[in-house]
């Protein structure tokens, strides 16, 4: 079943379409959630709620963007909706100037995963804005127009945010753990 | 193009999302800039490192069997068609606005109908009261108060003097619609 079949499918509420729907991109929109809000947990019941205001709100996709971007659109409003109802966590200086200890991640993990779960660590201490730009673009992988249109931003905001987001991680992020490799970030320092 | 204006587009050209022009123009700059030629690598390294970090961390995350059977469950409901959902949001927009002073004025009436005899049947009212049958006359009387001045000169002074007079009406409306027989308003002497 191709995009527009499907969309067509999900509007005569056929079952077999929201099956579709689910195994196609319910792992993938799970993961994005999870770097969105850092919590599995709470990712799952995103996730659901995602496909649940799909469902409702179907026969007003107009087939302007895929699937996929349609439906994180909905994930990242509820993702933000999440955060709004949440106790708000409080992000002060001595925080960010803490960086992520490679320890605290447990032994037994390989250097790779480590540097992943830091990253991970670290971007969840990092704004809801800065923390949203920096999974759309680099693990969304959407160019900078989308993450402009999917947000309702300037490019030029956007641009910025991600400037500032990534600066931010640098921070957080232990010498042997930073995303450049410790000559790249001396001779960034450098200059 | 200078060194300013392509790191303002520096994520579009690493991401390929810049126009023909701009891309030749961004090229024809880079040949002779080392510095801005760094600042691609880097950030193509930062891409690559984020990406697969935040893959990495979130790879072994998939939709769980109760989740989606809970989504699958949740979406055979069947949702309303599109014009039963325009109608339900007709209602929530503005008919359930409307129904609030509706019913403040359907109190109101009644309050008022309560308030004042003239809105009464005083045929049911006297018949209910009675026991019997209506009645073939009812009996109003109506009694209200006036001020009333009264002058008298003492010597060379005119004296004026305040008091209230009570002047009472009564009626009696027949049932089959003869005219009232209102007799010459009684007048009571001033208090």
């Amino acid at each position: 079943m191709n995009e527009n079949q499907l969309v067509t499918a999900l509007k005569h509420q056929v079952p077999a379409a929201l099956q579709e729907l689910v195994d196609t991109y319910g792992d993938r929109l799970l993961r994005s959630a999870f770097s969105l809000c850092g919590d599995e947990a709470e990712a799952e019941d995103i996730v659901q709620d995602t496909f649940l205001e799909a469902i409702r709100s179907i026969h007003r996709f107009q087939g302007r963007s895929t699937i996929h971007t349609w439906l994180h659109a909905i994930m990242l409003n509820l993702v933000r909706r999440h955060h709004r109802g949440r106790k708000r966590m409080v992000y002060n200086d001595a925080l960010m100037d803490r960086e992520v200890s490679p320890s605290e991640e447990g032994p037994g993990r390989s250097d790779a995963e480590m540097a992943a779960a830091a990253l991970a660590e670290a971007l969840r201490r990092l704004s809801e804005a800065h923390r949203e730009v920096i999974v759309l673009h680099y693990y969304e992988e959407m160019k900078i127009h989308e993450i402009a249109s999917q947000l309702g931003l300037s490019k030029g905001t956007v641009k910025s945010r991600l400037h500032y987001a990534i600066g931010d991680l640098q921070k957080l992020l232990p010498g042997e753990l930073n995303l450049f490799g410790v000559g790249d970030t001396e001779e960034m320092q450098k200059q | 193009m200078n060194c300013r204006s392509f790191q303002n587009e520096l994520y579009e050209y690493v991401e390929g999302s810049l126009s023909a022009d701009a891309q030749a123009a961004a090229e024809r700059h880079l040949a002779g800039c080392s510095a801005c030629r760094h600042a691609v690598r880097q950030e193509q390294v930062l891409a690559q490192a984020v990406s697969s970090r935040l893959r990495l961390h979130a790879k072994t995350l998939a939709l769980r069997p109760e989740i989606r059977n809970r989504i699958l469950a949740a979406g055979q409901v069947k949702t309303p068609p599109p014009v039963l959902e325009t109608l339900r949001g007709l209602w929530d927009r503005f008919f359930r606005l409307a129904a609030i002073p509706a019913c403040l004025m359907v109190i109101v009436a009644l309050l008022l109908a309560g308030h004042f005899p003239v809105l009464r049947t005083g045929g049911t009212k006297t018949a209910s009261l009675m026991g019997s049958a209506q009645p073939d006359t009812v009996s109003m009387q109506v009694s209200y108060r006036v001020p009333a001045y009264q002058f008298h000169r003492e010597g060379a002074q005119v004296i004026d003097s305040l008091s209230e007079e009570t002047i009472a009406v009564s009626g009696v409306f027949y049932a089959d619609g003869k005219r009232p027989a209102i007799p010459n308003p009684e007048r009571k002497k001033p208090l």
